[in-house]
């Protein structure tokens, strides 16, 4: 068998088998037999036509003349054994896919989402050799599925606005990675873009622009995209704090509303505002936005936030100071936790599972429910002691998976770094292990997966896709493929940089555009651009 | 003389005076930006309006790098424009390095058949007359770097026989500051016949006055260790290397000003080598502000690429796989950094300030090409050509600020990106709508 690192397949599947014939590859064609799935047939034709229009060849292979040709590939060969099309966290991924030296692919999944993620190895199996489709060291055989089953990208379309066409290429690259969570982070302090039916003042008052909106047409279209990609979009409603926006429309609601100069006593950045969890007209403010929200979106499971809430905002506050004062025995600790008991509970009323940030685990007096998921930011160490509590954990932490960090601090007379630098290369962001320090096996079935975080404070369309590519796909292969090989070696980023490599000029070849890792020259001589 | 008058009126015809047509184009430039638009109208505010205008330095440029990476002919001309709504005049072409070498050579056709990364990323002839006339026609001078005699691996595969320590692996960090090593062999009088030559040949095909040579991160151990440079000191004794490395730079020095030209190198001619550079060669310092100060001393004309401040490819971290940290020169320098940068600082003498003759922000391309070339150099370019247009300082002598200047380079970070240069935004946009919310 040949070795199967000659085969340039992001991320890594399970097995891989490779043998050491090539195989012209005659026409796109990809046969779903007697499916009636929509998904299924969409998958299809978005394969064809990315099987017929790409040519790619490796850099490591630029010089390569003409391979010799053992075999004819007439199509693929797609079967799906259940009909089930619910996608949430527990939806099988799993698929195998046989490329014989001659003859017909058969791609076997029990899902139409696992065979998407078949689709998407197929169409990396198949690369350009002087113009012609090949696939090289057939007969392949691969048996793949994840090692996790939370695999995001958040995206803050607040703080800047994103137009739909970039979510979309935004879902079709993280396709491209096999990512299955599109964390959508869809409001905050300095906008709020997306429609409500419930207070139509909210967008009215807090979009951007006109045309800096999300309707309710374009967020069903984000999640009818992402579900023809296999990607769940989960939203996120980041209350109490994070709320400026609200005080545009609702200002009896708000605490500490734009303080300025000193924001930095009432906020983690400006403009400062948080709902008054005093009055019982936030709860219920949230509560309908919840009820609104969780109707248009379809995902089990609805992002509550919860992170940086600031105690001064509401100990400075005087109505708080006023209903405190009527209210001995009560503290801004116990109305934070009534704010947060109102809204979970609500929220599970609407039978969805609740997601937050860590804060609200602990940095609070308040208990989530035992289901809520528990998205960690602040240290790698909330991970381990997440699951240690018995919480199903997110790992997302700034120091490893958050990409924005890296362009230094941006208030404008502040010359220095940000809180978060230095910026995570791919190397670091690859090796960090989301299981590190958790030996209990049934803790680390708590950690669900990963999400890594694109805030937008310094970003926008302009850098989007250099920003997430391909360090995004660093964190997919851990998430995906898990960090050891079938031998239990830890992959070490000098071994991977050239698959990475190649996955990146594919990225560039569909039209993402993904930075480049290195000079040209490095991509196309591995291992001679190694630290000695 | 890039200086120029505005008159606008608040009724009539505007007036636009230069003493050349390079003063009328910056005068244009600033002419397009009193424009903008309310609502469907364009409208210049607060007319009537007189501007006399004249820029403090007249060295204002870029450093951009076509060889670790490639970038097309339509990249060039895009960074071209972008340069000119920023009033930056020279494009410092970096044209070849160990990496590729893309420009056509009709003496060594060998160098550009071989050392281009491919046919289509190449510079041909009429390609760099053309970038010339483009970059012309913006007031843009150009001035192309060869390179030597470091940082010339690519050389070994057209002419493997005047090279030194090419592609020494796993151990390159001996003999080079990044992979793959490879220098011309300063002890064969074939190198220097050699450089002489792409001299005579470069020196025609590009008119600027200015010619550089590299010379920076000259390794000595690659010579130190090579046998045939052992064979030829041995039988020489009375030279060793740094008198080869000087004898070097004097005859392609010396070469060159037989073309007319002025040199212009890296700091490390001047300060790292025994080689006394001429009086008229352009000292460019990346390492050491101190270098600026030694520089004028001795009477050199200086620019200014101090990495700390303007190389804008620093800060996303090692680019070697096995390296999980941070590059050498991180972190990231801020529009902030950049525009409190002043390449004058602690030389007082006005004789000497005067030689200072400006700045070039760098962006070298080990982690950049096509895809991220716009992000990365604007909008903190935009930030280096105001002080090196505009000086440090107002008319009253008050230094301007980060955050009284913050609004303009929205302003101009987004008048950018509607004439179609992916400028990286600063803030959220909810911080350009309200100045001075978002200070610390």
């Amino acid at each position: 068998m040949a070795s199967a690192a000659l085969a340039s397949i992001w991320p890594l599947p399970l097995v891989l088998e490779t043998g050491t014939s090539n195989t012209t590859v005659l026409g796109g064609s990809i046969d779903i037999g007697y499916s009636t799935s929509s998904i299924l047939a969409n998958a299809a034709n978005r394969y064809i036509n990315i099987i017929n229009s790409e040519l790619f060849t490796s850099p490591v292979d630029y010089k390569q003349g003409d391979v010799p040709i053992n075999g004819q590939l007439i199509g693929l060969n797609v079967v799906v054994s259940s009909t089930d099309e619910t996608l949430g966290l527990t939806t099988d991924e799993s698929y195998t896919l046989d490329v014989p030296t001659n003859g017909q692919a058969i791609l076997n999944a029990n899902t139409v989402f696992g065979a998407i993620r078949g689709l998407e190895t197929y169409s990396q199996l198949i690369t350009a050799n002087c113009n012609r489709r090949i696939v090289k060291n057939t007969p392949v055989h691969v048996v793949d599925k994840p090692a996790f089953p939370h695999r995001g990208i958040l995206l803050d379309t607040a703080r800047n606005y994103y137009p739909l066409k970039d979510i979309f290429r935004t879902l079709d690259a993280m396709s491209y990675n096999k990512l299955n969570v599109f964390h959508w982070h869809v409001v905050d302090s300095q906008s709020w873009p997306i429609q409500s039916n419930e207070f139509p003042e909210l967008q009215k008052n807090g979009a951007y622009g006109p045309k800096m909106q999300y309707s309710y047409a374009d967020v069903k279209s984000v999640i009818a995209y992402a579900k023809d990609r296999g990607i769940r979009v989960i939203p996120e409603f980041d209350v109490p704090g994070h709320t400026y926006v609200v005080g545009e429309s609702f200002p009896e609601l708000m605490s500490c509303m734009n303080k300025q100069p000193n924001w930095n006593n009432y906020a983690a950045e400006p403009p400062s505002g948080q709902l008054n969890i005093a009055k019982p007209e936030a709860a219920n403010f949230t509560n309908m936005l919840v009820d609104e929200y969780t109707d248009l979106f379809t995902d089990n499971v609805f992002h509550l936030g919860g992170d940086e809430v600031n105690r001064n905002c509401w100990s400075e506050d005087p109505d708080v100071q006023a209903y405190l004062a009527a209210h001995p025995g009560e503290t801004v600790e116990s109305l934070l936790v009534n704010f947060y008991t109102s809204v979970h509970n609500n929220l599970a009323s609407q039978g969805k599972t609740g997601m937050s940030w860590e804060e609200t685990l602990f940095h609070s007096q308040y208990t989530p429910p035992k289901d809520t998921i528990i998205q960690t930011w602040i240290d790698q160490e909330s991970i381990p002691n997440t699951v240690a509590k018995g919480y199903r954990s997110v790992a997302s932490p700034a120091s490893a998976y958050y990409l924005d960090c890296g362009h230094g601090a941006w208030l404008s007379n502040q010359d220095g770094n940000s809180w978060c630098d230095p910026f995570k290369t791919w190397m670091h962001i690859y090796n960090f292990d989301p299981l590190a320090n958790i030996t209990d096996p049934s803790q680390q079935q708590l950690v669900i997966g990963a999400e890594v975080a694109l805030w937008s404070e310094q970003t926008d369309s302009t850098v989007l896709d250099g920003r997430l590519w391909p360090r995004a796909s660093a964190m997919a292969e851990t998430a995906w493929s898990g960090k050891t090989d079938a031998n239990g070696h830890v992959r070490t980023t000098a071994e991977v940089a050239s698959r990475l490599h190649d996955q990146r000029f594919r990225m560039v070849g569909r039209g993402i555009r993904a930075e480049p890792m290195q000079p040209l020259w490095c991509a196309r001589n591995p291992g001679m651009c190694l630290l000695p | 003389d890039e200086s120029y008058t505005i008159d606008v009126p608040v009724s009539g015809k505007a007036t636009l005076k230069a003493k050349t047509p390079y003063g009328a184009i910056r005068g244009l430039e600033t002419f397009s930006q009193l424009v903008s638009a309310n609502g469907y109208a364009k409208v210049i505010t607060n007319t009537p309006i007189q501007i006399k205008d004249a820029p403090v330095y007249p060295h204002r440029g870029l450093v951009i790098d076509t060889a670790r990476n490639f970038l097309s002919v339509k990249t060039i001309y895009r960074i071209l424009d972008s340069m000119s709504y920023n009033k930056l005049n020279v494009f410092h072409w970096h044209v070849i390095d160990s990496q590729s070498w893309p420009i056509e050579s009709k003496t060594f056709p060998d160098l550009h058949l071989k050392g281009a990364y491919s046919k289509e990323q190449t510079y041909l002839y009429d390609d760099v007359k053309n970038v010339i006339a483009y970059a012309k026609d913006r007031g843009i001078r150009v001035i192309p770097e060869i390179d030597v005699p470091g940082h010339t691996y690519i050389v070994s595969l057209a002419k493997p026989e005047i090279m030194s320590c090419v592609n020494k692996q796993p151990n390159w960090d001996r003999y080079a500051a990044e992979p793959p090593s490879g220098q011309l062999n300063i002890a064969k009088p074939e190198s220097i016949d050699f450089t002489n030559k792409l001299i005579d040949e470069y020196t025609k095909l590009f008119p600027d006055q200015v010619f550089h040579l590299g010379g920076d991160e000259v390794n000595r151990n690659c010579w130190n260790e090579d046998p045939d440079v052992k064979a030829y000191l041995a039988a020489h004794p009375g030279e060793d290397v740094e008198s080869l490395l000087a004898n070097y730079y004097t005859k392609v020095h010396d070469h060159l000003e037989t073309t007319g030209k002025d040199g212009f190198s890296w700091e490390e001619t001047l300060v790292h080598s025994k080689y006394v550079p001429k009086n008229n060669t352009i000292i460019q310092v990346w390492i050491d502000q101190a270098a600026v100060k030694t520089a004028v001393e001795k009477g050199y004309r200086v620019v200014s690429s101090h990495h700390d401040y303007l190389y804008l490819d620093c800060g996303h971290g090692a680019w070697l796989p096995n390296n999980d940290g941070n590059s050498w020169c991180d972190p990231f320098k801020t529009w902030m950094h950049v525009y409190n940068y002043d390449p004058a600082a602690n030389i007082t003498n006005p004789a000497q300030r005067k030689l200072i003759l400006g700045t070039e922000a760098a962006i070298w391309a080990e982690q950049t090409d096509e895809t991220v070339i716009d992000i990365r150099l604007w909008p903190r370019a935009a930030a280096v050509a105001e002080t090196t247009w505009s000086g440090k300082t107002d008319s009253t002598g008050h230094v301007r600020k980060t955050e009284e200047v913050a609004s303009r380079l929205h302003e101009q970070r987004f008048r950018m990106v509607g004439r179609g240069i992916s400028a990286e935004p600063m803030q959220p946009l909810w911080c350009a709508r309200n100045p001075g919310s978002c200070n610390l």
